[in-house]
Protein backbone atom coordinates (compact mmCIF):
# COMPACT_ATOMS: atom_id res chain seq x y z
CA UNK A 1 0.00 0.00 0.00
CA UNK A 2 1.27 3.61 -1.12
CA UNK A 3 2.62 5.63 2.08
CA UNK A 4 -0.27 8.77 2.64
CA UNK A 5 0.77 11.92 3.73
CA UNK A 6 -1.05 14.81 4.67
CA UNK A 7 -0.06 16.99 1.78
CA UNK A 8 -1.64 20.01 0.68
CA UNK A 9 1.18 22.40 -0.53
CA UNK A 10 0.52 23.66 -4.17
CA UNK A 11 -3.09 22.17 -4.05
CA UNK A 12 -5.52 25.25 -5.12
CA UNK A 13 -7.00 27.49 -2.41
CA UNK A 14 -10.53 25.66 -4.14
CA UNK A 15 -9.16 22.40 -2.93
CA UNK A 16 -7.84 22.92 0.03
CA UNK A 17 -11.00 24.31 1.58
CA UNK A 18 -12.94 21.57 0.39
CA UNK A 19 -10.49 19.40 2.54
CA UNK A 20 -10.72 21.95 5.26
CA UNK A 21 -14.85 21.47 4.83
CA UNK A 22 -14.77 17.79 4.71
CA UNK A 23 -12.52 17.49 8.17
CA UNK A 24 -14.45 19.86 10.05
CA UNK A 25 -17.32 18.07 9.21
CA UNK A 26 -15.51 14.90 10.02
CA UNK A 27 -15.75 13.29 6.22
CA UNK A 28 -14.37 10.09 6.25
CA UNK A 29 -15.01 8.00 3.39
CA UNK A 30 -14.72 9.60 -0.50
CA UNK A 31 -15.07 8.08 -3.16
CA UNK A 32 -14.10 9.13 -6.69
CA UNK A 33 -14.12 9.39 -10.78
CA UNK A 34 -11.30 11.74 -11.75
CA UNK A 35 -11.93 14.60 -13.73
CA UNK A 36 -9.31 17.95 -15.17
CA UNK A 37 -10.63 20.06 -12.26
CA UNK A 38 -11.43 17.35 -9.65
CA UNK A 39 -7.84 15.46 -10.60
CA UNK A 40 -5.50 17.70 -7.76
CA UNK A 41 -8.42 17.58 -5.35
CA UNK A 42 -8.95 13.42 -5.64
CA UNK A 43 -4.59 13.18 -5.08
CA UNK A 44 -4.47 15.14 -2.17
CA UNK A 45 -7.52 13.12 -0.81
CA UNK A 46 -5.98 9.59 -1.74
CA UNK A 47 -2.31 11.07 0.40
CA UNK A 48 -3.98 12.28 3.48
CA UNK A 49 -4.38 9.81 6.10
CA UNK A 50 -7.63 11.12 7.56
CA UNK A 51 -9.56 10.20 4.53
CA UNK A 52 -10.62 6.63 3.25
CA UNK A 53 -10.26 7.15 -0.69
CA UNK A 54 -11.65 4.75 -3.26
CA UNK A 55 -10.98 5.57 -6.72
CA UNK A 56 -13.92 4.28 -8.69
CA UNK A 57 -14.24 3.31 -12.12
CA UNK A 58 -17.67 4.79 -12.80
CA UNK A 59 -19.65 7.30 -10.90
CA UNK A 60 -21.99 5.48 -10.15
CA UNK A 61 -20.33 3.04 -8.25
CA UNK A 62 -19.05 6.25 -6.76
CA UNK A 63 -22.53 7.08 -5.47
CA UNK A 64 -22.84 3.50 -4.21
CA UNK A 65 -19.72 3.06 -2.29
CA UNK A 66 -20.22 6.32 -0.63
CA UNK A 67 -23.85 5.07 0.44
CA UNK A 68 -22.37 2.15 1.72
CA UNK A 69 -20.04 3.47 4.27
CA UNK A 70 -22.69 6.05 5.28
CA UNK A 71 -24.92 3.12 5.79
CA UNK A 72 -22.11 1.68 8.21
CA UNK A 73 -22.25 4.73 10.19
CA UNK A 74 -19.06 6.85 8.14
CA UNK A 75 -19.88 10.24 7.11
CA UNK A 76 -18.94 10.04 3.25
CA UNK A 77 -18.67 11.92 -0.28
CA UNK A 78 -18.09 11.20 -3.20
CA UNK A 79 -16.95 13.25 -6.38
CA UNK A 80 -16.73 13.22 -9.53
CA UNK A 81 -17.75 15.41 -13.02
CA UNK A 82 -21.47 16.37 -14.53
CA UNK A 83 -20.94 13.53 -17.07
CA UNK A 84 -21.11 10.85 -14.59
CA UNK A 85 -24.26 12.50 -13.02
CA UNK A 86 -25.92 11.60 -16.05
CA UNK A 87 -25.50 7.44 -15.67
CA UNK A 88 -26.25 7.43 -12.02
CA UNK A 89 -29.31 8.14 -11.54
CA UNK A 90 -29.97 4.66 -10.40
CA UNK A 91 -27.16 4.99 -7.66
CA UNK A 92 -28.84 8.13 -6.24
CA UNK A 93 -31.87 6.28 -6.50
CA UNK A 94 -30.56 3.72 -4.04
CA UNK A 95 -29.48 6.23 -1.51
CA UNK A 96 -32.73 8.29 -1.46
CA UNK A 97 -34.63 4.88 -0.55
CA UNK A 98 -32.32 4.02 1.79
CA UNK A 99 -32.04 7.58 3.37
CA UNK A 100 -27.95 7.05 2.80
CA UNK A 101 -26.70 10.86 3.35
CA UNK A 102 -24.05 11.70 1.19
CA UNK A 103 -22.18 15.68 0.04
CA UNK A 104 -22.24 15.20 -3.92
CA UNK A 105 -18.79 17.00 -4.96
CA UNK A 106 -19.50 17.22 -8.92
CA UNK A 107 -17.59 19.30 -11.30
CA UNK A 108 -19.90 21.79 -13.35
CA UNK A 109 -18.66 21.43 -17.20
CA UNK A 110 -20.07 22.70 -19.76
CA UNK A 111 -21.04 25.79 -19.00
CA UNK A 112 -20.81 28.84 -21.21
CA UNK A 113 -18.12 30.35 -18.88
CA UNK A 114 -16.02 27.86 -18.99
CA UNK A 115 -16.14 25.33 -20.86
CA UNK A 116 -17.86 26.93 -24.18
CA UNK A 117 -17.15 23.50 -26.50
CA UNK A 118 -19.11 20.82 -28.07
CA UNK A 119 -18.61 17.88 -26.25
CA UNK A 120 -18.70 19.85 -22.49
CA UNK A 121 -22.07 21.60 -24.14
CA UNK A 122 -24.38 18.84 -22.95
CA UNK A 123 -23.06 18.54 -19.56
CA UNK A 124 -23.65 21.39 -18.71
CA UNK A 125 -27.27 21.84 -20.35
CA UNK A 126 -28.49 18.71 -18.46
CA UNK A 127 -27.15 18.46 -15.17
CA UNK A 128 -29.45 20.90 -13.26
CA UNK A 129 -32.75 19.13 -14.80
CA UNK A 130 -31.34 15.47 -13.84
CA UNK A 131 -30.53 16.70 -10.51
CA UNK A 132 -34.22 18.38 -10.54
CA UNK A 133 -35.86 14.76 -12.21
CA UNK A 134 -33.95 12.55 -10.14
CA UNK A 135 -35.57 15.03 -6.65
CA UNK A 136 -31.70 15.76 -5.52
CA UNK A 137 -31.14 19.30 -3.61
CA UNK A 138 -28.53 21.14 -5.07
CA UNK A 139 -26.57 24.50 -5.17
CA UNK A 140 -23.46 26.21 -6.49
CA UNK A 141 -20.97 26.82 -5.10
CA UNK A 142 -20.95 30.48 -3.89
CA UNK A 143 -17.95 32.75 -4.47
CA UNK A 144 -19.03 35.07 -1.34
CA UNK A 145 -18.43 32.46 1.33
CA UNK A 146 -15.09 30.59 2.03
CA UNK A 147 -15.86 26.97 0.14
CA UNK A 148 -14.79 25.01 3.26
CA UNK A 149 -17.94 26.73 5.14
CA UNK A 150 -20.12 25.49 2.40
CA UNK A 151 -18.99 21.96 2.30
CA UNK A 152 -19.10 21.89 6.05
CA UNK A 153 -22.54 23.24 6.17
CA UNK A 154 -23.51 21.27 3.10
CA UNK A 155 -22.89 17.72 5.30
CA UNK A 156 -24.75 18.60 7.82
CA UNK A 157 -27.78 19.14 5.51
CA UNK A 158 -27.49 16.06 4.14
CA UNK A 159 -27.10 14.38 7.49
CA UNK A 160 -30.43 16.46 8.86
CA UNK A 161 -32.19 15.53 5.47
CA UNK A 162 -30.88 12.02 5.21
CA UNK A 163 -30.94 12.13 1.46
CA UNK A 164 -28.13 13.06 -1.10
CA UNK A 165 -26.98 16.90 -2.13
CA UNK A 166 -25.23 17.73 -4.44
CA UNK A 167 -22.59 20.93 -4.25
CA UNK A 168 -21.63 22.20 -8.22
CA UNK A 169 -18.41 23.45 -8.24
CA UNK A 170 -17.11 25.17 -11.61
CA UNK A 171 -13.08 26.14 -12.58
CA UNK A 172 -13.13 29.02 -10.50
CA UNK A 173 -14.46 26.98 -7.60
CA UNK A 174 -11.35 24.71 -7.93
CA UNK A 175 -8.50 27.22 -8.93
CA UNK B 1 -22.29 -34.60 -14.22
CA UNK B 2 -23.05 -33.16 -10.46
CA UNK B 3 -25.92 -32.39 -9.30
CA UNK B 4 -25.70 -28.74 -8.42
CA UNK B 5 -27.35 -27.34 -4.83
CA UNK B 6 -30.09 -25.41 -4.10
CA UNK B 7 -29.46 -21.75 -3.13
CA UNK B 8 -31.13 -22.26 0.08
CA UNK B 9 -28.82 -24.81 0.87
CA UNK B 10 -25.54 -23.06 0.21
CA UNK B 11 -26.92 -19.84 2.37
CA UNK B 12 -27.59 -22.47 5.14
CA UNK B 13 -23.92 -23.23 5.17
CA UNK B 14 -22.41 -20.06 4.93
CA UNK B 15 -24.98 -18.64 8.03
CA UNK B 16 -23.49 -19.99 11.15
CA UNK B 17 -19.75 -19.15 9.48
CA UNK B 18 -21.45 -15.79 8.96
CA UNK B 19 -21.87 -14.85 13.03
CA UNK B 20 -20.97 -11.19 13.83
CA UNK B 21 -20.39 -10.87 10.24
CA UNK B 22 -22.23 -8.22 7.66
CA UNK B 23 -23.80 -9.68 5.13
CA UNK B 24 -25.36 -7.80 1.62
CA UNK B 25 -27.34 -9.54 -0.58
CA UNK B 26 -28.90 -8.64 -3.37
CA UNK B 27 -32.47 -8.69 -4.66
CA UNK B 28 -34.74 -11.44 -5.48
CA UNK B 29 -35.05 -14.95 -4.52
CA UNK B 30 -31.17 -14.62 -2.24
CA UNK B 31 -32.76 -11.68 -0.18
CA UNK B 32 -35.98 -13.37 0.45
CA UNK B 33 -33.66 -16.28 1.50
CA UNK B 34 -31.18 -14.68 3.97
CA UNK B 35 -34.70 -13.07 5.63
CA UNK B 36 -35.55 -16.72 6.24
CA UNK B 37 -32.32 -17.94 7.05
CA UNK B 38 -30.83 -15.31 8.99
CA UNK B 39 -33.57 -13.60 9.89
CA UNK B 40 -32.34 -11.25 13.11
CA UNK B 41 -28.38 -10.86 11.99
CA UNK B 42 -27.03 -7.78 10.35
CA UNK B 43 -28.09 -8.26 6.70
CA UNK B 44 -28.62 -5.58 4.47
CA UNK B 45 -30.49 -6.09 1.77
CA UNK B 46 -30.28 -4.12 -1.35
CA UNK B 47 -33.81 -4.62 -3.62
CA UNK B 48 -33.74 -3.93 -7.07
CA UNK B 49 -30.25 -1.61 -7.89
CA UNK B 50 -28.95 -4.72 -9.80
CA UNK B 51 -25.14 -4.43 -9.87
CA UNK B 52 -24.78 -1.79 -7.17
CA UNK B 53 -24.64 -4.05 -4.19
CA UNK B 54 -20.68 -5.10 -4.29
CA UNK B 55 -20.53 -1.00 -4.58
CA UNK B 56 -22.09 -0.79 -1.50
CA UNK B 57 -20.30 -3.70 0.41
CA UNK B 58 -16.81 -1.76 -0.58
CA UNK B 59 -18.12 1.05 1.12
CA UNK B 60 -19.33 -0.84 4.10
CA UNK B 61 -15.52 -2.81 4.46
CA UNK B 62 -14.16 0.26 3.97
CA UNK B 63 -15.45 2.44 6.50
CA UNK B 64 -15.84 -0.93 9.09
CA UNK B 65 -12.07 -2.45 8.78
CA UNK B 66 -12.89 -4.01 11.98
CA UNK B 67 -15.69 -6.04 10.98
CA UNK B 68 -16.37 -8.78 7.97
CA UNK B 69 -18.57 -8.46 5.18
CA UNK B 70 -20.17 -10.80 2.78
CA UNK B 71 -21.64 -9.65 -0.23
CA UNK B 72 -23.89 -11.62 -1.94
CA UNK B 73 -24.14 -10.93 -5.76
CA UNK B 74 -26.49 -12.39 -8.75
CA UNK B 75 -24.57 -13.52 -12.21
CA UNK B 76 -27.26 -10.80 -13.52
CA UNK B 77 -26.21 -7.92 -11.27
CA UNK B 78 -22.65 -8.19 -11.72
CA UNK B 79 -22.39 -8.58 -15.76
CA UNK B 80 -24.25 -5.07 -15.41
CA UNK B 81 -21.68 -3.46 -13.52
CA UNK B 82 -18.09 -5.48 -13.72
CA UNK B 83 -16.65 -2.45 -13.28
CA UNK B 84 -17.44 -3.00 -9.36
CA UNK B 85 -15.26 -5.92 -9.31
CA UNK B 86 -12.40 -3.94 -10.74
CA UNK B 87 -13.13 -1.59 -8.14
CA UNK B 88 -13.14 -3.72 -5.46
CA UNK B 89 -10.11 -5.66 -6.89
CA UNK B 90 -8.06 -2.69 -6.87
CA UNK B 91 -8.77 -1.59 -3.20
CA UNK B 92 -8.56 -5.00 -1.89
CA UNK B 93 -10.16 -4.67 1.59
CA UNK B 94 -8.95 -7.42 3.52
CA UNK B 95 -12.22 -8.28 5.15
CA UNK B 96 -14.80 -8.18 1.79
CA UNK B 97 -15.47 -11.45 1.04
CA UNK B 98 -17.86 -11.33 -2.53
CA UNK B 99 -19.91 -14.54 -3.54
CA UNK B 100 -21.96 -14.75 -6.68
CA UNK B 101 -24.69 -16.97 -6.96
CA UNK B 102 -24.48 -18.24 -10.78
CA UNK B 103 -27.30 -20.13 -12.43
CA UNK B 104 -27.16 -18.30 -16.00
CA UNK B 105 -30.33 -17.09 -15.15
CA UNK B 106 -32.59 -13.89 -14.49
CA UNK B 107 -34.82 -15.97 -11.75
CA UNK B 108 -37.00 -13.29 -10.88
CA UNK B 109 -36.96 -10.78 -13.29
CA UNK B 110 -38.68 -12.53 -16.15
CA UNK B 111 -37.00 -16.08 -15.85
CA UNK B 112 -34.48 -15.72 -19.03
CA UNK B 113 -31.10 -16.71 -19.52
CA UNK B 114 -28.21 -14.44 -19.45
CA UNK B 115 -26.88 -13.21 -22.56
CA UNK B 116 -23.48 -15.16 -21.98
CA UNK B 117 -24.93 -18.84 -20.38
CA UNK B 118 -21.66 -19.98 -20.52
CA UNK B 119 -19.45 -17.03 -19.23
CA UNK B 120 -17.03 -17.45 -16.24
CA UNK B 121 -17.03 -14.92 -13.54
CA UNK B 122 -14.22 -15.96 -11.40
CA UNK B 123 -11.94 -15.21 -14.89
CA UNK B 124 -13.35 -11.64 -14.40
CA UNK B 125 -12.45 -11.41 -10.71
CA UNK B 126 -8.92 -13.34 -11.19
CA UNK B 127 -8.67 -10.85 -14.25
CA UNK B 128 -9.61 -7.70 -11.57
CA UNK B 129 -6.49 -8.96 -9.43
CA UNK B 130 -8.70 -10.74 -6.41
CA UNK B 131 -5.44 -12.08 -4.48
CA UNK B 132 -8.07 -15.34 -3.63
CA UNK B 133 -11.08 -16.90 -5.99
CA UNK B 134 -12.85 -20.11 -6.50
CA UNK B 135 -15.73 -21.49 -8.77
CA UNK B 136 -17.30 -24.16 -6.67
CA UNK B 137 -20.35 -26.94 -7.32
CA UNK B 138 -20.75 -28.63 -3.92
CA UNK B 139 -21.46 -27.63 -0.29
CA UNK B 140 -18.55 -28.99 0.67
CA UNK B 141 -16.39 -27.28 -1.65
CA UNK B 142 -18.30 -23.75 -0.59
CA UNK B 143 -17.35 -25.03 3.35
CA UNK B 144 -13.62 -25.31 2.57
CA UNK B 145 -13.42 -22.22 0.10
CA UNK B 146 -15.26 -20.18 3.16
CA UNK B 147 -12.72 -21.83 5.51
CA UNK B 148 -9.86 -20.62 3.36
CA UNK B 149 -11.13 -16.92 2.82
CA UNK B 150 -12.88 -16.15 5.77
CA UNK B 151 -10.01 -14.28 7.97
CA UNK B 152 -7.36 -14.62 5.72
CA UNK B 153 -6.86 -11.21 5.82
CA UNK B 154 -7.13 -10.91 2.23
CA UNK B 155 -10.06 -9.73 -0.37
CA UNK B 156 -11.78 -12.97 -1.74
CA UNK B 157 -14.17 -14.08 -4.57
CA UNK B 158 -16.07 -17.51 -4.68
CA UNK B 159 -18.69 -18.15 -7.33
CA UNK B 160 -21.30 -20.43 -6.61
CA UNK B 161 -22.92 -22.86 -9.36
CA UNK B 162 -26.58 -23.71 -8.43
CA UNK B 163 -29.42 -24.88 -9.73
CA UNK B 164 -32.33 -22.93 -10.64
CA UNK B 165 -35.15 -22.84 -8.77
CA UNK B 166 -38.92 -23.03 -9.96
CA UNK B 167 -41.48 -20.49 -10.48
CA UNK B 168 -43.44 -22.33 -7.54
CA UNK B 169 -40.27 -22.84 -5.25
CA UNK B 170 -39.64 -18.78 -5.42
CA UNK B 171 -43.07 -18.20 -5.05
CA UNK B 172 -43.11 -20.70 -1.77
CA UNK B 173 -40.63 -18.56 -0.14
CA UNK B 174 -43.11 -16.31 1.05
CA UNK B 175 -41.05 -13.90 3.24
CA UNK B 176 -40.66 -10.18 2.17
CA UNK B 177 -37.45 -8.33 2.83
CA UNK B 178 -38.20 -5.78 4.79
CA UNK B 179 -38.99 -2.31 4.22
CA UNK B 180 -35.50 -0.10 3.25
CA UNK B 181 -36.46 2.38 6.27
CA UNK B 182 -37.20 -0.75 8.81
CA UNK B 183 -33.83 -2.53 7.43
CA UNK B 184 -31.46 0.34 7.44
CA UNK B 185 -33.13 1.36 11.16
CA UNK B 186 -31.93 -1.89 12.25
CA UNK B 187 -28.61 -2.29 10.43
CA UNK B 188 -27.56 1.15 11.95
CA UNK B 189 -28.85 -0.13 15.51
CA UNK B 190 -26.23 -3.13 14.98
CA UNK B 191 -23.69 -0.62 13.71
CA UNK B 192 -23.94 1.53 16.88
CA UNK B 193 -24.16 -1.35 19.02
CA UNK B 194 -21.72 -3.49 17.82
CA UNK B 195 -18.83 -1.35 15.77
CA UNK B 196 -16.16 1.35 17.33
Amino acid sequence: MAKKTSKTSGLSKGCREIIRGLKAAEVRVLSSVTDTYIGPLIAAVAADRYFESVRCCSEEEAVAVAAGATLAGKRSACVFQNAGLLSSGRGVALAQTYHAPMLMLISHRGTHRDDPIYYHVYKGRTTEPMLEGLGVSFAHASREEPLGAQVARAVAYVHEAEQPFALLLSKGDLT
Amino acid sequence: MTRLPMRQAYLERLVPKAEGRIICSYLGSSARMISKVRPHGPNFILNDFMGLNISVALGMAVARPDKSVIVLEGDGGLLMKLETLVTAGAKAPPNLLVVTFFNAWYITGGRQPLPAPEVNLEDFARAARFPQTATVDTLDGFDAALDRMLDSGRLGYINLRLKRETPEQVESLGVSPPHPLEMRTNFSRWIQENCK
